[in-house]
Protein backbone atom coordinates (compact mmCIF):
# COMPACT_ATOMS: atom_id res chain seq x y z
CA UNK A 1 0.00 0.00 0.00
CA UNK A 2 1.67 3.16 -0.89
CA UNK A 3 -1.10 5.76 -0.43
CA UNK A 4 -3.22 5.90 2.44
CA UNK A 5 -6.24 7.17 1.03
CA UNK A 6 -8.11 4.02 1.53
CA UNK A 7 -6.90 3.84 5.26
CA UNK A 8 -9.63 5.82 7.61
CA UNK A 9 -6.41 5.87 10.41
CA UNK A 10 -4.00 7.39 8.23
CA UNK A 11 -6.80 9.53 6.69
CA UNK A 12 -8.05 10.75 10.22
CA UNK A 13 -4.61 11.12 11.21
CA UNK A 14 -3.20 13.30 8.43
CA UNK A 15 -6.06 15.14 7.19
CA UNK A 16 -7.36 18.15 9.47
CA UNK A 17 -9.91 21.29 9.17
CA UNK A 18 -7.12 23.63 6.98
CA UNK A 19 -7.09 20.55 4.19
CA UNK A 20 -11.08 20.13 4.29
CA UNK A 21 -11.07 24.16 3.65
CA UNK A 22 -8.19 23.62 0.70
CA UNK A 23 -10.41 20.95 -0.49
CA UNK A 24 -13.27 23.41 -0.75
CA UNK A 25 -11.20 25.87 -2.24
CA UNK A 26 -9.17 23.79 -4.93
CA UNK A 27 -11.94 22.21 -6.29
CA UNK A 28 -13.48 26.23 -6.45
CA UNK A 29 -10.23 27.45 -8.14
CA UNK A 30 -10.60 24.62 -10.81
CA UNK A 31 -13.63 25.35 -11.81
CA UNK A 32 -12.75 29.18 -11.78
CA UNK A 33 -9.76 27.65 -13.75
CA UNK A 34 -11.90 25.99 -16.37
CA UNK A 35 -14.24 28.05 -16.67
CA UNK A 36 -11.55 30.72 -17.98
CA UNK A 37 -9.84 28.16 -20.07
CA UNK A 38 -12.85 27.26 -21.78
CA UNK A 39 -13.52 31.34 -22.51
CA UNK A 40 -10.43 32.01 -24.01
CA UNK A 41 -10.63 28.65 -26.36
CA UNK A 42 -14.35 30.24 -27.56
CA UNK A 43 -12.84 33.81 -28.12
CA UNK A 44 -9.72 32.45 -29.86
CA UNK A 45 -12.19 30.04 -32.02
CA UNK A 46 -14.22 32.70 -32.96
CA UNK A 47 -11.36 35.53 -33.46
CA UNK A 48 -9.78 32.88 -36.36
CA UNK A 49 -13.43 32.69 -37.68
CA UNK A 50 -13.22 36.18 -37.68
CA UNK A 51 -10.09 36.92 -39.11
CA UNK A 52 -9.91 34.47 -41.31
CA UNK A 53 -12.03 36.54 -44.55
CA UNK A 54 -10.20 39.35 -43.57
CA UNK A 55 -6.64 37.58 -43.80
CA UNK A 56 -7.90 36.19 -46.83
CA UNK A 57 -8.80 39.49 -47.85
CA UNK A 58 -5.65 40.81 -46.75
CA UNK A 59 -3.75 38.19 -48.93
CA UNK A 60 -5.38 38.61 -52.21
CA UNK A 61 -5.52 42.57 -52.07
CA UNK A 62 -1.07 41.59 -51.65
CA UNK A 63 -0.93 39.55 -54.23
CA UNK A 64 -3.01 41.33 -57.40
CA UNK A 65 -0.56 44.06 -57.32
CA UNK A 66 2.35 41.83 -57.23
CA UNK A 67 0.96 40.09 -59.81
CA UNK A 68 0.17 43.13 -61.69
CA UNK A 69 3.92 44.65 -61.16
CA UNK A 70 5.31 41.52 -62.19
CA UNK A 71 3.55 41.32 -65.39
CA UNK A 72 4.85 45.09 -66.06
CA UNK A 73 8.04 44.76 -65.35
CA UNK A 74 10.04 45.40 -68.44
CA UNK A 75 12.13 43.03 -70.11
CA UNK A 76 14.59 43.49 -72.59
CA UNK A 77 12.74 42.23 -75.83
CA UNK A 78 9.37 43.87 -75.05
CA UNK A 79 10.59 47.51 -73.61
CA UNK A 80 10.55 48.91 -76.57
CA UNK A 81 6.87 47.64 -77.45
CA UNK A 82 5.84 48.53 -73.73
CA UNK A 83 6.92 51.95 -74.42
CA UNK A 84 5.23 52.46 -77.80
CA UNK A 85 2.07 51.54 -76.29
CA UNK A 86 1.98 53.17 -73.20
CA UNK A 87 0.49 56.40 -75.07
CA UNK A 88 -2.57 54.69 -76.67
CA UNK A 89 -3.30 52.27 -73.35
CA UNK A 90 -3.60 55.61 -71.44
CA UNK A 91 -5.72 57.96 -73.84
CA UNK A 92 -8.33 55.93 -76.42
CA UNK A 93 -9.54 57.90 -79.43
CA UNK A 94 -12.43 56.57 -81.36
CA UNK A 95 -12.24 57.40 -85.31
CA UNK A 96 -14.66 57.36 -88.04
CA UNK A 97 -14.13 54.60 -90.78
CA UNK A 98 -12.64 57.44 -93.17
CA UNK A 99 -10.23 58.26 -90.69
CA UNK A 100 -9.33 54.90 -90.42
CA UNK A 101 -8.66 53.87 -94.14
CA UNK A 102 -6.76 57.27 -94.08
CA UNK A 103 -4.24 55.41 -91.90
CA UNK A 104 -3.17 53.03 -94.17
CA UNK A 105 -2.77 55.06 -97.76
CA UNK A 106 -2.66 52.87 -100.82
CA UNK A 107 -3.75 49.47 -99.46
CA UNK A 108 -7.32 47.78 -100.50
CA UNK A 109 -9.54 47.46 -97.32
CA UNK A 110 -12.58 46.99 -96.04
CA UNK A 111 -15.22 46.81 -92.96
CA UNK A 112 -16.59 43.59 -92.63
CA UNK A 113 -19.25 42.69 -89.99
CA UNK A 114 -22.02 44.29 -88.04
CA UNK A 115 -21.67 47.50 -86.84
CA UNK A 116 -19.74 47.36 -83.44
CA UNK A 117 -18.66 44.04 -84.19
CA UNK A 118 -16.47 44.70 -87.48
CA UNK A 119 -12.76 43.75 -88.88
CA UNK A 120 -10.63 45.56 -91.05
CA UNK A 121 -9.74 42.89 -93.70
CA UNK A 122 -6.75 44.18 -96.32
CA UNK A 123 -8.13 42.87 -99.84
CA UNK A 124 -4.56 42.59 -101.05
CA UNK A 125 -3.28 40.17 -98.27
CA UNK A 126 -6.21 37.77 -97.78
CA UNK A 127 -5.20 36.10 -101.43
CA UNK A 128 -1.40 35.94 -101.14
CA UNK A 129 -0.68 35.19 -96.77
CA UNK A 130 -3.68 33.09 -96.05
CA UNK A 131 -5.89 31.85 -98.62
CA UNK A 132 -8.57 30.49 -96.60
CA UNK A 133 -8.95 32.95 -93.70
CA UNK A 134 -8.61 36.86 -93.77
CA UNK A 135 -6.30 39.28 -91.12
CA UNK A 136 -7.86 41.72 -89.21
CA UNK A 137 -8.04 44.20 -86.90
CA UNK A 138 -11.17 44.35 -84.83
CA UNK A 139 -12.63 47.62 -85.31
CA UNK B 1 -3.64 -9.03 13.66
CA UNK B 2 -3.08 -5.27 12.38
CA UNK B 3 -0.51 -6.36 9.85
CA UNK B 4 -2.75 -8.65 8.26
CA UNK B 5 -5.46 -6.31 7.59
CA UNK B 6 -3.61 -3.79 6.87
CA UNK B 7 -1.95 -6.35 4.14
CA UNK B 8 -5.26 -6.94 2.68
CA UNK B 9 -6.72 -3.20 2.79
CA UNK B 10 -3.39 -2.52 0.33
CA UNK B 11 -4.63 -5.13 -2.29
CA UNK B 12 -8.00 -2.95 -2.45
CA UNK B 13 -6.06 0.97 -2.77
CA UNK B 14 -3.80 -0.32 -5.24
CA UNK B 15 -6.91 -0.53 -7.48
CA UNK B 16 -7.09 1.56 -10.45
CA UNK B 17 -10.05 4.01 -11.45
CA UNK B 18 -11.69 2.77 -14.26
CA UNK B 19 -12.41 4.87 -17.09
CA UNK B 20 -9.28 6.84 -16.85
CA UNK B 21 -8.94 7.50 -20.44
CA UNK B 22 -13.16 8.95 -20.53
CA UNK B 23 -12.19 10.90 -17.06
CA UNK B 24 -8.94 12.41 -18.87
CA UNK B 25 -10.40 13.10 -21.89
CA UNK B 26 -12.90 15.11 -20.49
CA UNK B 27 -10.42 16.83 -18.37
CA UNK B 28 -8.62 18.16 -21.35
CA UNK B 29 -11.53 19.45 -22.65
CA UNK B 30 -12.76 21.50 -19.60
CA UNK B 31 -15.60 19.67 -18.23
CA UNK B 32 -16.38 20.81 -14.75
CA UNK B 33 -17.80 17.56 -13.57
CA UNK B 34 -14.60 15.50 -14.98
CA UNK B 35 -12.86 18.21 -12.90
CA UNK B 36 -15.43 17.21 -9.74
CA UNK B 37 -14.42 13.74 -9.85
CA UNK B 38 -10.72 14.01 -10.57
CA UNK B 39 -11.03 16.25 -7.43
CA UNK B 40 -12.32 13.21 -5.33
CA UNK B 41 -10.70 10.97 -6.90
CA UNK B 42 -6.95 12.16 -6.72
CA UNK B 43 -7.02 14.77 -3.80
CA UNK B 44 -6.06 12.63 -0.73
CA UNK B 45 -3.79 10.57 -3.11
CA UNK B 46 -1.92 13.91 -4.56
CA UNK B 47 -1.48 15.47 -1.06
CA UNK B 48 -0.03 11.86 0.47
CA UNK B 49 2.08 11.82 -2.67
CA UNK B 50 2.87 15.63 -1.48
CA UNK B 51 3.49 15.08 2.25
CA UNK B 52 6.28 12.92 0.93
CA UNK B 53 7.57 14.94 -2.03
CA UNK B 54 7.99 17.70 0.98
CA UNK B 55 9.31 15.66 3.26
CA UNK B 56 6.40 16.11 6.13
CA UNK B 57 6.12 19.76 5.78
CA UNK B 58 2.31 20.39 5.31
CA UNK B 59 2.23 24.28 4.28
CA UNK B 60 4.52 23.35 1.48
CA UNK B 61 2.36 19.55 0.62
CA UNK B 62 -0.46 21.70 0.62
CA UNK B 63 0.46 25.10 -1.42
CA UNK B 64 2.27 22.84 -3.91
CA UNK B 65 -1.50 19.93 -3.69
CA UNK B 66 -3.22 23.54 -4.56
CA UNK B 67 -1.06 24.43 -7.37
CA UNK B 68 -1.30 20.64 -8.99
CA UNK B 69 -5.17 21.02 -9.00
CA UNK B 70 -4.89 24.21 -11.30
CA UNK B 71 -1.84 22.78 -13.22
CA UNK B 72 -3.99 19.54 -14.19
CA UNK B 73 -6.91 21.89 -14.89
CA UNK B 74 -5.34 23.97 -17.32
CA UNK B 75 -2.93 21.61 -18.88
CA UNK B 76 -5.11 18.14 -18.52
CA UNK B 77 -3.88 15.87 -21.26
CA UNK B 78 -5.35 12.51 -22.40
CA UNK B 79 -4.91 9.20 -20.68
CA UNK B 80 -5.40 5.61 -21.55
CA UNK B 81 -3.60 4.14 -18.65
CA UNK B 82 -3.89 5.06 -14.84
CA UNK B 83 -0.35 4.25 -14.38
CA UNK B 84 0.41 6.80 -16.73
CA UNK B 85 -1.78 9.24 -15.93
CA UNK B 86 -0.48 9.11 -11.80
CA UNK B 87 3.04 8.83 -13.03
CA UNK B 88 2.41 12.28 -15.36
CA UNK B 89 0.39 13.41 -11.75
CA UNK B 90 3.32 12.81 -9.94
CA UNK B 91 5.69 14.84 -12.43
CA UNK B 92 3.15 18.20 -12.15
CA UNK B 93 3.03 18.17 -8.55
CA UNK B 94 6.77 17.54 -7.83
CA UNK B 95 7.64 20.48 -10.30
CA UNK B 96 4.83 22.27 -8.47
CA UNK B 97 6.78 21.61 -5.10
CA UNK B 98 9.63 22.57 -6.43
CA UNK B 99 8.21 25.82 -7.57
CA UNK B 100 7.42 26.41 -4.63
CA UNK B 101 10.05 24.92 -2.81
CA UNK B 102 12.68 27.55 -5.30
CA UNK B 103 9.94 30.54 -4.09
CA UNK B 104 10.71 29.75 -0.50
CA UNK B 105 14.77 29.44 -1.04
CA UNK B 106 14.59 32.59 -3.14
CA UNK B 107 13.78 34.52 -0.07
CA UNK B 108 15.94 32.58 2.06
CA UNK B 109 18.73 33.75 -0.38
CA UNK B 110 17.33 37.32 -0.19
CA UNK B 111 17.64 36.78 3.84
CA UNK B 112 20.97 35.08 4.03
CA UNK B 113 22.80 37.74 1.39
CA UNK B 114 20.96 40.25 3.47
CA UNK B 115 21.88 39.05 7.06
CA UNK B 116 23.83 36.34 6.59
CA UNK B 117 26.39 36.58 4.36
CA UNK B 118 28.35 34.29 5.41
CA UNK B 119 25.75 31.56 5.35
CA UNK B 120 24.89 29.62 2.02
CA UNK B 121 21.22 28.17 1.30
CA UNK B 122 21.29 24.74 1.55
CA UNK B 123 19.66 22.58 -1.54
CA UNK B 124 17.64 20.29 -0.43
CA UNK B 125 18.66 16.61 -0.43
CA UNK B 126 17.36 14.18 -2.81
CA UNK B 127 13.60 13.34 -3.02
CA UNK B 128 12.25 10.64 -1.26
CA UNK B 129 10.70 7.65 -3.10
CA UNK B 130 6.60 7.81 -2.89
CA UNK B 131 6.63 6.23 0.77
CA UNK B 132 5.36 2.71 2.14
CA UNK B 133 2.60 4.67 4.42
CA UNK B 134 1.49 1.59 5.75
CA UNK B 135 5.11 0.70 7.32
CA UNK B 136 5.25 3.98 8.35
CA UNK B 137 2.09 3.65 10.43
CA UNK B 138 2.61 0.18 12.00
CA UNK B 139 5.55 1.28 13.08
CA UNK B 140 4.08 4.23 14.32
CA UNK B 141 1.42 2.64 15.83
CA UNK B 142 4.13 -0.07 17.62
CA UNK B 143 5.59 3.44 19.47
CA UNK B 144 2.13 3.29 21.51
CA UNK B 145 1.45 1.93 24.80
CA UNK B 146 -0.57 -1.24 24.29
CA UNK B 147 -3.52 0.44 25.74
CA UNK B 148 -3.50 3.32 23.42
CA UNK B 149 -3.12 1.02 20.71
CA UNK B 150 -5.87 -1.19 21.24
CA UNK B 151 -8.19 2.38 21.45
CA UNK B 152 -6.57 3.14 18.28
CA UNK B 153 -7.12 -0.29 17.01
CA UNK B 154 -10.49 -0.48 18.13
CA UNK B 155 -11.46 2.70 16.79
CA UNK B 156 -10.33 2.28 13.36
CA UNK B 157 -10.10 -1.10 12.66
CA UNK B 158 -12.58 -2.97 14.58
CA UNK B 159 -14.78 0.50 13.96
CA UNK B 160 -16.45 0.36 17.35
CA UNK B 161 -18.69 3.09 18.46
CA UNK B 162 -17.40 5.54 21.44
CA UNK B 163 -19.86 3.99 23.90
CA UNK B 164 -18.39 0.41 23.29
CA UNK B 165 -15.31 1.66 23.70
CA UNK B 166 -15.94 3.69 26.47
CA UNK B 167 -17.10 0.37 28.43
CA UNK B 168 -14.79 -1.53 27.18
CA UNK B 169 -11.44 0.76 28.39
CA UNK B 170 -13.95 1.94 31.39
CA UNK B 171 -13.07 5.46 30.39
CA UNK B 172 -16.21 8.43 29.69
CA UNK B 173 -17.36 8.87 26.35
CA UNK B 174 -16.15 12.02 26.49
CA UNK B 175 -12.55 11.00 27.47
CA UNK B 176 -12.34 8.39 24.83
CA UNK B 177 -13.05 11.14 22.21
CA UNK B 178 -10.25 13.09 23.95
CA UNK B 179 -7.86 10.52 24.24
CA UNK B 180 -8.51 9.58 20.25
CA UNK B 181 -7.66 13.06 19.12
CA UNK B 182 -4.64 13.30 21.25
CA UNK B 183 -3.67 10.05 19.75
CA UNK B 184 -4.15 11.04 16.41
CA UNK B 185 -2.20 13.91 16.91
CA UNK B 186 0.85 12.08 18.42
CA UNK B 187 0.80 9.85 15.18
CA UNK B 188 0.46 12.53 13.21
CA UNK B 189 3.55 13.83 14.38
CA UNK B 190 5.41 11.01 14.28
CA UNK B 191 4.39 10.17 11.08
CA UNK B 192 5.79 13.86 9.94
CA UNK B 193 8.96 13.52 11.52
CA UNK B 194 9.23 10.20 10.26
CA UNK B 195 8.76 11.20 6.44
CA UNK B 196 11.32 14.46 7.58
CA UNK B 197 13.83 11.70 8.31
CA UNK B 198 13.77 9.81 5.18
Amino acid sequence: MKSPEENPLLKEVLHDERLAALRETSLNQGFDTIRRARRNRRVARVGTLALAPVLLLVVLTWRRPAQETASHAPTPGTQQRTVAATPSNNSVKIISDEELFALFPGRSLALIGRPGNQQLVELDRVGRRWPGRPSGVEN
Amino acid sequence: MFKARHSQRASVSGTAPAGVGELTRRLAGHDEEAFRTFHALYFDRLYHFLLVVTRGQEDEAREALQETLLRVARHARVFDDEDAFWCWLKVVARNAARDGGRKQRRYLTLLGRLALRWSTVEEPASEPAESNWQAMLTETLDELSPDERRLVEGKYLDGAATRELSSSTGLTERAVESRLLRLRRQLRERLLKKLNER
